[in-house]
């Protein structure tokens, strides 16, 4: 019988179940943008881009941040060998983080008619800080939130004696998650100073703090799925935190090139920057080891595709693409542009949207005591939102390369109908495979909000037995992945980045600014869809080598998360 | 240079370590070139210095040293990351019946 070994972790299921939710309605908002794009008049002067746009950024903080709880609470017990600390304030926790959503949906809409609700200095509605949009009551009572957070996971854990890696990770990580926050909390009339503070906030977040706390989490995961053991990977989380923090705390100055800082921040900010990539590396081999390790089927195969998905597109979109424009000799073009849409949405989605929703995958199941669930349903789920984000991933990182030249290099106006046409390609392209991540995100909510709900139909047990035959002859594509050969995909992936950061350098040379596109558009016609096919070639390669030796049997325990693993190492 | 290890796996001796070092410091040393110089403000004529001319070369030094220093630190954490996995590969055959 399969069930979870500590009741609390049961209050992780609430946080789940409301991350798909604002996933959905995160997604609807970007689809409205991608419409807007097309047709700039839709919805002028009811629901302005600039609004949606604000509601499409928070939605992803405030999901992403609603599925980090969800795994922290999760694992926190079995982490802890107890039960979480203060349960009712988790309960109090998650009904503050609905009032949040509700009253930042509604302030945002302020914007449109410019009221802030300006009271002794500060903005108390809503402010135009890019990411950080929510007024300053949402603040204060985000910070209550994240206290709280703080508490139940520092009151759970064992003693500091006893902390292992992940322990240190996950403590740090919520430690510095509300620290952080608070510099997003009050507002400086100087706006290169705000801009400083703004990216401690959204920065410090992403690579300080979210990379920590996602390290640890995929860890412990690893742990889970695999058996692997918790002092090999206490190691590489530790070494995985260390790597972030050495490059991430200086390399952050790349966010301070143009906002009228000291120029040494170019230089500091590229030459870190460019060291950023290694804590990545260092994850995606972590996992590969750890998934190859014991030979054994996987369970659960949603949950660790999107697993999979999480590391390999934080390598894409975060190590790869946030590579090629990080450099101050790239970024002067790049900076601002669609080409920079194309490293936020694999990047945040990616990384760390990924990593809640295999979360769930693991953990719901087991939550509902489903002993064998249809894994069609999420594994279509996945292939649907992967491959349509590495098309959006595409769409914009086209899109941007014309606009780099028409806009930057040529010079042609924004509002002039110059720029607008030259991208309508990419433009059309956005939506559409924007609709194709919209039916993958309603496939996957709609598979984990009704999991073990209902009944499995006889074709699903059909299907499973049908897999279980396919997955007794594997394939030469299903053969095992072997070290040397995933190194050579890896291999692949970093030479398109190459072709990408030279493309996106070309922009610097004398004939490319007298007007000839040539250079940089073949570098981006050659490097972006090289990523993106290598990209999705390499994680099918790798979720067959690891499909083909999983003997699906229905009356197989779907998850082996019942005994919690010896985390105390 | 390598011998048989407790497990089956391959253990570097004291010949072999060294020549590993002076590798992954050589590829830290190289890497840290490449990004120094993808890096280097070519833009700038160096005639506004806000900070001295020394002050512009210590960031250029210091930024370069700590730089391979992260190079190399992931390098031979890597390496580790690899031999913690052949030494569990070795456990998991030594205990197979």
């Amino acid at each position: 019988m399969i069930r979870i070994e500590y009741a609390t972790q049961r209050l992780s299921l609430r946080f789940f179940m409301l991350m798909l939710v604002l996933f959905f309605f995160q997604t609807g908002f970007g689809l409205l943008l991608a419409a807007q794009h097309v047709d700039p008049a839709l919805l002028a002067g009811v629901l302005n881009f600039n609004v949606i746009r604000a509601e499409h950024t928070n939605l992803a903080v405030l999901w992403i941040l609603s599925g980090f709880i969800g795994t922290i609470l999760f694992v926190g017990p079995l982490l802890s060998k107890r039960e979480l600390a203060a349960p009712a304030l988790i309960k109090f926790l998650f009904y503050a983080l609905i009032a949040i959503v509700l009253w930042n949906v509604a302030t945002q809409v302020l914007a449109q008619t410019g009221v802030a609700g300006w009271w002794h200095g500060e903005p108390l509605l809503q402010e135009g800080l890019e990411y950080l949009e929510a007024g300053r009551i949402a603040d204060v009572v985000i910070l209550i939130g994240f206290a709280i957070l703080c508490y139940v996971v520092l009151r759970s854990f064992p003693p500091l004696s006893k902390w292992n890696e992940i322990h240190w990770g996950l403590g740090i990580g919520v430690v510095a998650l509300t620290l952080v926050w608070i510099f997003g909390m009050f507002f400086v009339e100087r706006l290169d100073l705000q801009e400083y503070f703004r990216w401690y906030v959204v920065h410090y977040w992403v690579e300080g703090v979210w990379e920590v706390i996602h390290i640890s989490l995929v860890g412990f995961l690893l742990v889970l799925m695999f058996r692997a053991d918790i002092k090999s990977v206490g190691y590489a989380v530790f070494w995985g935190i260390s790597l972030v923090w050495l490059s991430g705390l200086i390399g952050n100055a790349h966010h301070y090139f143009w906002i009228g800082t000291p120029e040494f921040w170019q230089f500091w900010g590229s030459l870190f920057s460019a060291l950023e990539p290694l804590p990545l590396i260092f994850c995606f081999w972590h996992i590969y080891l750890d998934a190859h390790q014991d030979g054994k089927p996987i369970r659960n195969m949603p949950a660790f595709a999107f697993l999979l998905g999480s590391v390999v597109l934080e390598q894409v979109g975060a190590g790869i693409l946030g590579f090629t424009m990080t450099f101050a000799l790239t970024n002067v073009w790049s900076h601002g542009t669609w080409v920079t849409l194309s490293h936020a949405h694999l990047a945040l989605f990616g990384t760390f949207g990924m990593l809640g929703i295999a979360a769930a995958y693991y953990a719901v199941p087991i939550m509902r005591g489903v002993t064998g669930f249809d894994q069609r349903h999420g594994k279509l789920a996945f292939w649907l939102v992967f491959t349509s984000m590495l098309g959006l991933g595409f769409a914009f990182a086209i899109g941007g390369t014309v606009q780099v030249f028409t806009y930057r290099t040529l010079g042609l106006d924004w509002f002039g109908g110059d720029v607008a046409p030259a991208m309508q390609f990419a433009k059309l392209m956005a939506p559409l495979f924007g609709t194709l991540f919209t039916v993958g995100v309603c496939l996957l909510a709609y598979d984990l909000l009704t999991l073990g709900l209902t009944k499995p139909a006889p074709s699903a047990r059909r299907a499973q037995e049908t897999a279980a035959m396919a997955a007794r002859a594997p394939s030469r594509w299903g053969r095992r992945l072997t070290g040397w050969e995933a190194g050579l995909w890896l291999l692949g992936l970093w030479v398109a980045g190459a072709v990408i950061t030279l493309g996106l350098l070309s922009f610097n040379l004398p004939f490319v600014q007298q007007g000839h596109a040539a250079l940089p558009y073949l570098m981006a016609s050659i490097g972006y869809p090289g990523l993106f096919i290598v990209t999705l070639l390499f994680v099918w390669r790798f979720l067959s080598s690891l499909e083909a030796r999983t003997h699906v049997d229905a009356g197989l325990p779907l998850a082996t998360a019942a005994v919690a693993p010896s985390a105390s190492g | 240079m390598a011998a048989a290890g407790p497990q089956g796996g391959l253990r570097l001796t004291g010949e072999g370590m060294n020549a590993r070092r002076i590798i992954r410091l050589s590829i830290a040393i190289l890497a840290s070139g490449v990004s120094l110089a993808l890096s280097w403000p070519y833009w700038r004529d160096f005639g506004f210095w806000p900070e001295s001319r020394g002050m512009w070369i210590g960031y250029f030094v210091v930024g370069y040293v700590l730089a391979v220093y992260v190079f190399y630190a992931f390098l031979d954490s890597l390496g580790t990351l690899f031999e913690h996995d052949e030494l569990e590969r070795g456990a998991d055959r030594e205990d197979a019946p």
